[in-house]
């Protein structure tokens, strides 16, 4: 099982990072041309720099808070506002008076799976039915994924449909419950697309190497390619999983990162029920959404959750009790899941200073993505699809030297371990190699995030240019 | 579908549990006794530790450089807000952490483990988790990599392990506890299952031990913990010693010794352990907040090494849940100014389930037909009932064990809420389920328990 976003490259970076830390402290000169690392290996948004949300923190600590202490005490006015107070209010009452200490529902607590009914039928529109039984409140999307996975690999013939390139807790998940991975490629030059015919190109020739093939990961918006799939797109994709009786696993944790105007996030469950096939039943699907992306970008709280529609009564009860073997999520980022799908309501005293900090968010990720964008096209020897979602850039190198490859080989690493692993000693830029999510085989890359602030990422964008014409005249 | 997974039983929210909140909804009022869950039946929280918490979640203008926080927070938890705050760095609580959790947390539990066995302990060794139950995942899912892969677990158990070993295809040893010794080990046990493991080709991987016991509640004498420490030690075995109940520990001649310490102390070189700890018992009973942590002692550094990508596929653990672990292993001191509150609840907290293990388990054994060894520590009794031959044969006939027809008997009669004794595994013949104390009415549930053992003893005569 190999994880890459915190692999190789990222432990050379963290070991760099001490080396720097203690050569500062020591007042001695540096080794290395620059002066700290600049992390773009993970999409960790608090870590580069973005605040978090006022409103979702004040909620948080007033549920924390014993009710003396918090939404009780004589002078709570002089620091939290009234709709915070208000809201950790119902949450209390929806706690069941045990408060956040207490273990809850294996599923999460109703409040907040109500919570997030609420959410989807403002998302999908109050046609698409939701039931606070098909959701499960999970550390994350990650702890779910890997809870249906667990539950899906029954031996080592069962095969799962993961996207090449993929966000890698797939392919690691997968290896780890010993099932196989059924690639399907995503076409780079028609802006990371999938075509259907891939697909049942893929499919057919698992099911003639013996691969019982039960399950089909969709990640949209995509991660590492940042493509915003088509209606059209995400139609097709579900009714090759119907037909084909695969689990569809919906991966939309990037859902609120869409920059522009012409495109729009489409949710499997929407086009499932627009292609009638919730009404007949005819698919298994399962949603995917987390706290650590969009705009909340609250990673360490481990808020998420998983939708399941169409699932048979029997599957849904192992995988309860596979959720009650490790009693419940965390309690904390259950509540900032609840507070991701219902903000403040129009009238209350937040909300607009709510929705202008995740505008401004929202804003400044536009603008970073299309800097980083931008930037890596101009780089000769670089060509890198838009960024229309997500948090990331997935460029590839087009001129990657033939002795470079050599030297990887001799190394027994990717020529793109190699190449970020020569741009982070040259630059203190941490990337990710493409290799870790998988692609065409010549194929080379990595994936960087746009979330360090802007300066950094300007600088980044220039170092990788002066890197990568250090790196071709080395390797000539 | 995987088989494994429909093989799996985890009775603390099994069948019982769910007929039980069946009959909730229908307006009965239940008496939850199945889960070690303090919050849930009226234990408050730690006050210091919630305000600290808040302050942490806070930014710092809503919260630790606010003009008015004066106001509702005293100074002292300001303060510590602020360490902490540094401790974790400008990412605040809500950045992915290192996959091994913030290293300052990890530092004050290093210091925590040196204090309290008087070794050193490493930082690098420790990873913060979600509960303790995700470090044991973790590490059964490092260590059983084939079908005949086998853990030896103590019968009777914390059903984690049976359900975990399930999940991951693995399979389970089990070496019987002696009740009548109040629950003890016995070398020739352990060598008896190991021999009869290896003939029926099992390779044991790992062996569990869990002290203060559960369901058991023994505290462990230092005699014990040196039996199996040299017993895995012999055989190349890795220990896990689930030590979640370490702060729990009520009889006078009792005491929490740990794992490590004892194999230090008897200079065990080549024992690998793993200890866990939890956020969720003790006085503090943070379930909900899924805090926790595993020590690794002596594991193979490939091992470690792959344990560590485990826990990077999943980022990190929840920062807030790292929070309360450091919090736990690092009380106010005698001089801050919230000492006082504190040291009175957690005294509050603590003689009341002192006094209640005691008043139950003397209760039940006044029960004619139930006798219980006595509860040493964490939370919970575990009581015999002696069952007439119809009610064992009624219980064939429906499908069931004799302890599942009791303790949903009992429901229907009482609104109690037990977990039958099977859940945990026993001794062949033996009927009993597990009952917390943690409720403050629990000892007024002494007269239902008589009130029912009798009837259903009539009932089945």
């Amino acid at each position: 099982m190999e994880y890459a976003v915190r692999g190789t490259v990222v432990i050379a970076a963290d070991r760099i990072n001490d080396e720097l830390k203690a050569e500062q402290s020591m007042g001695a000169e540096s080794k290395y041309k620059f002066q700290k690392i600049i992390y773009t290996n993970i999409g960790n948004p608090q870590s580069v720099g973005q605040q978090p949300l006022t409103w979702p923190r004040q909620v948080l600590a007033l549920i924390d808070l014993p009710d003396e202490e918090g939404i009780n005490h004589p002078n709570i006015q002089n620091i939290f506002p009234s709709d915070a107070i208000a809201r950790a209010r119902t949450i209390k009452i929806g706690l069941g008076g045990n408060g956040s200490g207490a273990y809850s529902h294996s599923k999460g607590i109703k409040m907040f799976r109500e919570d997030v009914c609420t959410f989807l039928q403002n998302r999908d529109g109050i046609d698409v039915p939701t039931d606070v039984e098909n959701i499960f409140l999970s550390n994350g999307a990650s702890a779910a994924i890997f809870n249906l996975l667990t539950s899906l690999i029954a031996d080592n013939k069962c095969g799962i449909m993961i996207p090449i390139p993929q966000y890698p807790i797939y392919s690691a998940s997968v290896e780890q419950l010993g099932g196989q991975k059924v690639g399907y490629y995503l076409d780079e030059k028609n802006k990371w697309n999938l075509s259907i015919d891939e697909l049942e190109r893929s499919l057919k020739e698992a099911l003639e190497n013996g691969t019982n093939v039960v399950a089909f990961v969709l990640i949209n918006p995509g991660n590492p390619t940042g493509a915003v799939l088509t209606k059209q797109t995400v139609q097709d994709v579900v009714k090759f999983c119907s037909k084909h009786n695969l689990v569809l696993l919906a991966d939309e944790v990037y859902q609120e990162n869409v920059y522009n105007e012409q495109d729009k996030f489409y949710s499997c469950k929407r086009a499932a029920y627009d292609c009638g096939l919730l009404e007949t039943n005819s698919i298994e699907l399962a949603s995917f959404h987390s706290t650590s992306k969009g705009v909340f970008g609250e990673c360490g709280r481990r808020g998420g959750y998983m939708e399941l529609t169409g699932f048979d009564e029997n599957i849904k009860n192992q995988l309860y009790k596979l959720a009650s073997a490790s009693l419940c999520s965390t309690v904390n980022g259950q509540c900032m899941t609840s507070l991701m799908c219902r903000g403040p309501s129009p009238d209350d005293v937040s909300y607009e200073s709510h929705e202008k900090e995740k505008l401004d968010i929202f804003n400044s990720l536009k603008k970073r993505s299309k800097i980083v964008n931008d930037g890596l096209n101009s780089i000769d020897g670089f060509s890198c699809q838009p960024a229309q979602g997500a948090m990331y850039c997935f460029p590839s190198i087009d001129n990657m030297p033939m002795k470079a490859i050599n030297e990887a080989a001799e190394q027994n690493i990717t020529p793109d371990t190699l190449y970020a692993l020569s741009l982070l000693e040259r630059t203190g830029i941490c990337v990710v190699p493409a290799s870790g999510f998988g692609q065409r085989p010549g194929r080379y890359g990595f994936r960087t995030t746009f979330l360090p602030s802007e300066d950094d990422m300007a600088y980044s964008v220039n170092a990788m240019k002066d890197h990568h014409k250090e790196f071709c005249q080395k390797y000539a | 579908m995987s088989q494994s997974l429909r093989r799996m039983q985890y009775a603390v929210r099994g069948e019982v549990v769910m007929k039980a909140d069946q009959l909730a909804a229908q307006g009965k009022e239940i008496l939850y006794t199945n889960i070690g869950n303090p919050h849930q039946v009226g234990q408050s929280p730690i006050t210091y530790y919630r305000q600290v918490l808040a302050l942490c979640d806070l930014p710092a203008e809503c919260g630790v450089d606010h003009p008015n926080v004066y106001d509702m927070f005293p100074k002292d938890v300001v303060a510590r807000a602020r360490e902490y705050r540094k401790d974790i760095g400008p990412s605040g609580t809500g950045a992915y952490t290192h996959s091994q959790g913030i290293l300052a947390f990890r530092q004050h539990i290093a210091e925590y483990i040196q204090n309290r066995d008087g070794y050193k302990s490493y930082p690098g060794n420790i990873f913060l988790t979600n509960g303790a139950s995700t470090a044991i995942n973790m590490v059964l899912q490092g260590l059983l990599a084939s079908n005949n892969d086998a853990v030896m677990i103590p019968i009777p158990q914390y059903p984690i392990y049976s359900a975990l070993i399930s999940k991951l295809g693995g399979r389970q040893v089990g070496y019987e506890l002696d009740e009548d010794l109040n629950w003890a080990v016995s070398r020739e046990e352990l060598e008896s299952k190991l021999e009869t493991a290896k003939s029926n080709g099992l390779d044991v991987r790992a062996l569990a031990m869990i002290n203060p016991g559960n369901p058991s509640g023994n505290v462990m004498t230092h005699c014990d913990i040196q039996t199996l420490t040299e017993f895995c030690d012999t055989h190349g075995i890795v220990l896990l010693a689930d030590e979640v109940y370490q702060t729990n520990v009520y009889a006078e001649n009792s005491e929490f010794v740990s794992a490590k310490k004892v194999a230090l102390d008897c200079n065990l070189k080549n024992l690998q352990l793993v200890s866990f700890h939890s956020t969720s018992k003790g006085l503090i009973g943070e379930c909900g907040r899924r805090g926790g942590y595993m020590e690794l002692h002596h594991i193979d550094p490939y091992v470690q090494s792959q344990l560590y990508k485990l826990a990077s596929a999943e980022l990190c653990s929840g920062v807030v849940g790292q929070l309360m672990t450091s919090l736990m292993v690092k009380p106010p001191k005698k001089e801050d100014a919230s000492y006082k509150l504190f040291k009175q609840e957690n005294d509050n907290i603590y003689n009341g389930l002192k006094e209640r293990a005691e008043k139950l388990v003397h209760g039940l054994n006044q029960i004619p037909g139930i006798t219980c060894v006595p509860a040493e520590g964490a939370m919970y009794a575990f009581p015999t009932v002696q069952v007439t031959p119809k009610a064992i044969e009624a219980a064939k006939e429906q499908g069931t064990t004799p302890d599942n027809l009791y303790a949903l008997s009992l429901l229907e009669m009482t609104g109690i809420c037990v977990v039958p004794a099977s859940g945990f595994g026993q001794k062949k013949g033996r009927v009993g389920f597990r009952t917390t104390f943690l409720h403050p009415e629990t000892l007024k549930a002494i007269d239902l328990f008589a009130k029912h053992h009798e009837q259903f003893t009539k009932d089945y005569s």
